[in-house]
């Protein structure tokens, strides 16, 4: 194995896939936030609160299909590219932001709730101040389980011609270049690590600041 | 003040109602106390007045207005709400969770924060060592007394109570419940509280509403309650030592004998005497010259008196004093202690006002309980 081909391939193309990488995770990790929050909310609202359980088991379930099968599934619909990439990513990134959301609010203390209606505040205002606020935590964890998931999945994206780190990885291993892979490899590993602490410090944050 | 026309709740889940046909009225400036066993329908009458629940049938009236044709969250913010488990917010400060209506209502900061203080004061917190600590920060008592206080934020006239001092300690409980006493008494407001403690019934309520399988057994005053219970459910749920409860209840001045035979501290011995062969007691109490209680005589001691003023030196003081407030249950507690059959009662430290008798405690709760005795029995003939 070559190092200094490692490193030349890194400074080459390294930066541009790193940008393309962040960006595919950015767009559908924005959208499915965008997305995932409301259908989360509305979950817990009447009348769809009744099957808040059962809408929390599907999500845990779904979670559970491999990122590569949601890539293929993809493909004979949307075809290859850019779109089709980014939307299979969203509706992965989707699942532990609406499942936490559910939760979260399903989470807060009955006796909190009961307190606040009880007072005359409207269901808006309690889910404003109160639901929301008191379940963000939870949610902020499922964002920052998603964007994990989502940087590692991005890879696959190069398989529909999404682009991103992915590219690395997979012409290293159909051009038997293992310096490609490794690169690719560490470079999204450090893009995960890093995303995970970031939100994994707002999430202290506010922990500190929401928690009971 | 709060009216229920024969409310009757149901449960889809529940093949009898949770509350059957329930009709009551709660009087301006009272509580009532709704209490029963577990299960019995408190909790779910309660929330039937800010319409937490939507009763089945019938109507509640709070302030003459049908509370099922009121904008549901008006309703709930003129209507304070304690609950057991104080429901506190954990994000907001106290002075935050006590400001949630006053906030609602659209009240000015000024306001807002002046009227927080003055509730922390009265539900005993100091407001600047509290106002910004978080409700985990609060012991289990503290907690209590802040959901009073957030409840009593706008002033609502009515307040809904359900268990507030039942996850505390007995003492701190005991504490909460002498300061919520001392706090009605300055307010006055219309209270509903829910308890499934009957001692703690007896004690909070101006009247109290016993409850079963959703019925209303009986709705009285808590001295009606113990002197004559309705049926056999009651007094069992009263419990076997309704007697002594009854005691606690009963002022002593119910009791108070104004008017006695007295001797006084400079009479002569010859007068003492005469007084004792007139009167069939055997101690009798002796004052001052200007009224003031001085101690007692006993009549076997008159025998050694000798000298016409020697008797003086025969006068005992009382061993204990009972204040105006003093129930029969303290004042029989004191004769027991101090094995004596008789207590004075002194207003302050000096003003005599009276004597208590173990006699007339014993036969005045006789009487009560013959006469309302003979009540029922001649209510069951007719
Ligand atoms: N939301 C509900 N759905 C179905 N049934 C309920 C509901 N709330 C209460 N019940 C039932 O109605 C009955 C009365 O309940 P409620 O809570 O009013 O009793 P309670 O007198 O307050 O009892 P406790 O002393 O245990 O608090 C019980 O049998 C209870 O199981
Ligand atoms: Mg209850």
């Amino acid at each position: 194995m070559n190092w200094e081909r490692l490193l030349d391939v890194v400074r080459e193309e390294g930066l541009q896939l790193v940008v393309q990488h962040l960006e595919l995770v950015g767009i559908s990790l924005f959208i499915a936030i965008i997305v995932a929050l409301p259908v989360g909310i509305l979950v817990t609202r009447f009348p769809l609160d009744r099957y808040a359980p059962q809408i929390l088991a599907f999500l845990n379930t779904a979670q559970g299909v491999p990122s590569l099968a949601v890539v293929a599934i993809f493909l004979p619909i949307m075809g290859i590219g850019r779109v089709p990439s980014l939307f299979a990513l969203t509706i992965y990134a989707l699942l532990p932001i609406a499942r936490n959301t559910i939760a979260g609010i399903e989470g807060v203390d009955p006796d909190v709730m009961e307190a606040a209606r009880g007072m005359g505040m409207s269901p808006r205002r309690v889910l404003l101040r109160i639901e929301l606020p008191l379940a963000l935590p939870v949610i902020i964890a499922g964002i920052q389980t998603s964007a994990v998931l989502t940087v590692g999945t991005a890879t696959l994206a190069h398989l529909i011609a999404g682009g991103g780190l992915g590219r690395l990885i997979f012409s290293g291993i159909s051009m038997h270049r293992p310096e490609y892979i490794i690169a690719g490899s560490l470079m999204t590993a450090a893009l995960a690590i890093l995303i995970d602490q970031v939100i994994g410090l707002i999430h202290r944050w506010i922990s500190a600041r929401y928690s009971g | 003040m709060i009216q229920f026309n024969r409310v009757t709740k149901r449960y889809s889940s529940m093949a009898r109602p949770a509350v059957d046909g329930l009709s009551l009225d709660v009087r301006e400036g009272e509580t009532c106390v709704f209490v029963g066993p577990s299960g019995c329908g408190k909790t779910t009458t309660l929330k039937m007045i800010n319409r937490i629940f939507e009763p089945t049938a019938g109507e509640i009236f709070v302030n003459g207005e049908n509370v099922l044709t009121q904008d549901q969250d008006q309703l709930r913010q003129g209507i304070g709400y304690v609950i057991q488990k104080t429901g506190l917010f954990p994000h907001y400060t106290v002075f935050e969770n006590v400001a949630t209506v006053p906030r609602l209502l659209k009240w000015e900061e000024g306001r807002v924060a002046a009227r927080v203080r003055e509730l922390l004061e009265l539900v005993g917190l100091d407001p600047d060592e509290n106002m910004q600590k978080f409700p985990r920060e609060l012991s289990g008592g503290q907690s209590q007394r802040v959901g009073v206080a957030r409840a009593m934020a706008a002033d609502p006239p009515v307040m809904l109570m359900d268990e507030p001092f039942g996850a505390v300690d007995p003492i701190t409980r005991t504490q909460l419940q002498n300061e919520f006493l001392t706090l009605q008494q300055k307010v006055r407001k219309t209270i509903c509280f829910v308890t499934h403690d009957i001692d703690e019934a007896i004690k909070m309520g101006d009247r109290i509403a016993i409850m079963n399988h959703g019925q209303l057994v009986q709705y009285d005053t808590p001295e009606n309650l113990l002197l004559a219970p309705a049926d056999d459910f009651v007094a069992e749920f009263i419990g076997s030592d309704r007697s002594l409860k009854v005691l606690s209840l009963l002022p002593v001045r119910k009791v108070l004998k104004r008017q006695f035979r007295m001797v006084s501290e400079t009479a002569e011995l010859s007068t003492v005497r005469a007084s004792f062969d007139a009167s069939e007691r055997n101690r009798l109490v002796v004052e001052d010259e200007r009224g003031n209680l001085v101690g007692y005589v006993s009549r076997s001691d008159m025998d050694k008196a000798g000298s016409a003023r020697g008797w003086n030196r025969f006068i005992k003081p009382f061993p204990a004093f009972l204040p105006p407030e003093a129930t029969l249950r303290d004042a029989l507690a004191v004769m027991l202690q101090h094995d004596i059959g008789a207590v004075p009662v002194m207003e302050g430290r000096r003003r005599f006002m009276g004597m208590i008798y173990l006699d007339d405690i014993r036969s005045y709760v006789g009487e009560a309980y013959q006469e309302r005795d003979s009540d029922s029995s001649t209510q069951e003939g007719a």
